[in-house]
């Protein structure tokens, strides 16, 4: 059994605090009891003897005091009285203090003064203790007749108090036994989830990475438990991304090399019948170069991007003005589709802080996704101030759209929605990536929109750069 | 938690409350075992309260949450 787990800790702390709160308190407890058990015996025997003293005193019968020693005696009540001199005159249950011996002058003078004595008496014949009570004998015309002194054992008392005592500690182990069941089953139940989530992180670590945690409460544990399920959701994404990445690397490069590979080689077997078809070989072999070009462009640029060496030169720029400048140059193979192309821009609209080419690679990225998909309709573009602050852009198209769950997966690199008809629609399935990037990293926000068979909409937001004095009236 | 744990939990508990009966009763000089039981049941009833009060807390914040 290893003792060094959380169970255990958890467990000895619980005891630990109960053990710092009982053990004093158990003390405390045989404390006030002994007190007040001693106190009680002390009232006893202070008004025991006070009622012998007062009968001694009120009675005129010579033989009071043999009767009260005969009545001590019979109840078995430790008592001696003494005359005006101090001689002890009677005795019950003493046998260390007979009749005719004296107590100390102090004591017989301090009963004289009416006052009362209390002190401890140890008897030398049987070693006992007792307790001692001495009251003065006044009589009625104030005389002092003597004293009656009244024992109690302190032997008893304390066999008593040893009695209750052990009584305590038993209830005592009790309440620990007790605290012991209930601690284990609680800090078992409070482990129990940090376990699961210890183990189901070291599967994960493992590379099982379907493993979940299941979440049982809404508290921090349960935010944990959350956590870690996102964290293997994450992971897995990751990983499955990884392994689609290096699948389509290798499969979006190898296609054009095979194209390429297999019309050069027709081209130098000489295995065309007409110049024209010679062209056309030609025209495959630049396009398809060309494509190949464009995603190791793409591709380096995407790496340097999430490496975080990407320069950007940034600077004041109209948004507008590179917007305008981006639909001129799709504006041919828009008018080619037979596409209608709406442009919107708000006036006054404010400058940004960004690089003047990687916004216009972020607005030819966005046209060109929304060309490529968009059979019929237009295109629109619309850009206004939101909030002040920020410049917002939107582009919109009459396409096939986006369906709902593949939408949180369109910025990642090579995913297509339309997989089948990738190389039907072309491109190199970064553009998006691309997009994303470059957005984040000038400090915008991208979002997206759409519809199954109506349309696409992208919104990017870009911080407003405060206008300078003399800009406001652009 | 396995039924072996369950076990030694219940069997700890159960020593507790012998502990804790016999410790109340005895000076009672009880001549039968009435007294030892009806101190139990008294005993369980004192610990009932926590456990009542802690689960009629429990029953109220879930209402809360379920509520929000």
């Amino acid at each position: 059994m290893r003792w060094n787990r959380i169970v255990f800790k958890l467990g000895a702390t619980i005891i630990f605090l109960f053990l710092v709160v009982l053990l004093p308190l158990g003390f405390v407890i045989d404390k006030i009891f002994s007190g007040f058990y001693f106190s009680q015996v002390q009232e006893d025997i202070e008004r025991l003897s006070s009622r012998y003293a007062e009968a001694i005193a009120q009675s005129n019968n010579p033989m009071a005091v043999d009767m009260i020693e005969m009545m001590a005696e019979f109840s078995q009540v430790y008592l001696y009285i003494v005359d005006a001199k101090g001689k002890i005159v009677a005795n019950a249950g003493i046998p260390s203090l007979p009749e005719g011996t004296w107590i100390p002058q102090e004591e017989i003078d301090m009963l004289a003064r009416k006052n009362s004595i209390q002190k401890e008496y140890e008897d030398p014949l049987s070693g006992n203790r007792f307790l001692v009570s001495g009251k003065p004998i006044i009589t009625e015309g104030n005389v002092f007749y003597g004293g009656v002194y009244v024992l109690s054992s302190i032997e008893a008392i304390h066999q008593s108090v040893q009695r209750v005592r052990d009584l305590l500690i038993l209830s005592g182990t009790g309440a620990f036994f007790l605290a012991l069941g209930f601690t284990f089953v609680l800090s078992r139940k409070l482990s129990d989830p940090l376990i699961a989530m210890e183990r189901a992180t070291r599967q994960i670590a493992k590379g099982k990475l379907d493993t979940r945690v299941n979440v049982t409460s809404g508290d921090e544990l349960g935010s944990l438990a959350e956590a870690i399920n996102d964290l293997a959701k994450n992971l897995q994404r990751y990983h499955d991304t990884r392994k689609e990445f290096f699948a389509n690397i290798s499969h979006e490069l190898r296609t054009p090399i095979t194209y390429i590979e297999g019309y050069a080689k027709i081209l130098r077997d000489g295995l065309y019948e007409s110049e024209e078809e010679k062209k056309q070989y030609l025209e495959i072999i630049h396009q398809e170069a060309k494509r190949l070009t464009r995603m190791i462009e793409d591709l380096f640029e995407l790496s340097k991007m999430e490496e975080g060496k990407l320069d950007l030169h940034r600077e004041r720029i109209d948004l507008a003005e590179v917007m305008e400048n981006a639909v001129r140059k799709a504006h041919l193979r828009v008018s080619r589709k037979g596409l209608k192309i709406e442009l919107d821009i708000e006036d006054d609209l404010p400058f940004v802080y960004g690089d003047g080419l990687r916004m216009e690679q972020i607005f030819i990225n966005l046209l060109d996704n929304a060309i490529r998909y968009t059979e019929h309709g237009k295109i629109s573009i619309k850009m206004w101030r939101e909030e002040q602050n920020w410049v917002m852009i939107q582009i919109e198209d009459t396409g096939i759209g986006i369906p709902e769950h593949e939408i949180p997966f369109i910025f990642e690199r090579f995913y297509r929605v339309e997989k089948s008809r990738s190389r039907e629609y072309g491109g190199t399935g970064l553009g998006l990536a691309i997009v994303k990037q470059l957005v984040e990293w000038q400090g915008g926000e991208i979002r997206v929109f759409s519809e199954v068979g109506k349309g696409t909409r992208f919104q990017i937001l870009f911080p407003a750069e405060p206008a300078k004095s003399g800009e406001a009236e652009r | 938690m396995s039924r072996i744990e369950w076990l030694v939990s219940l069997l700890l508990v159960a020593a507790g409350l012998s502990c804790l009966t016999v410790s109340a009763t005895i000076l009672l000089n009880p001549d039968s075992i009435r007294p030892y039981l009806q101190t139990l049941l008294q005993i369980c009833m004192w610990l009932g309260i926590p456990v009542f009060v802690a689960g009629l807390v429990y029953f109220i914040m879930k209402q809360r949450r379920r509520d929000f």
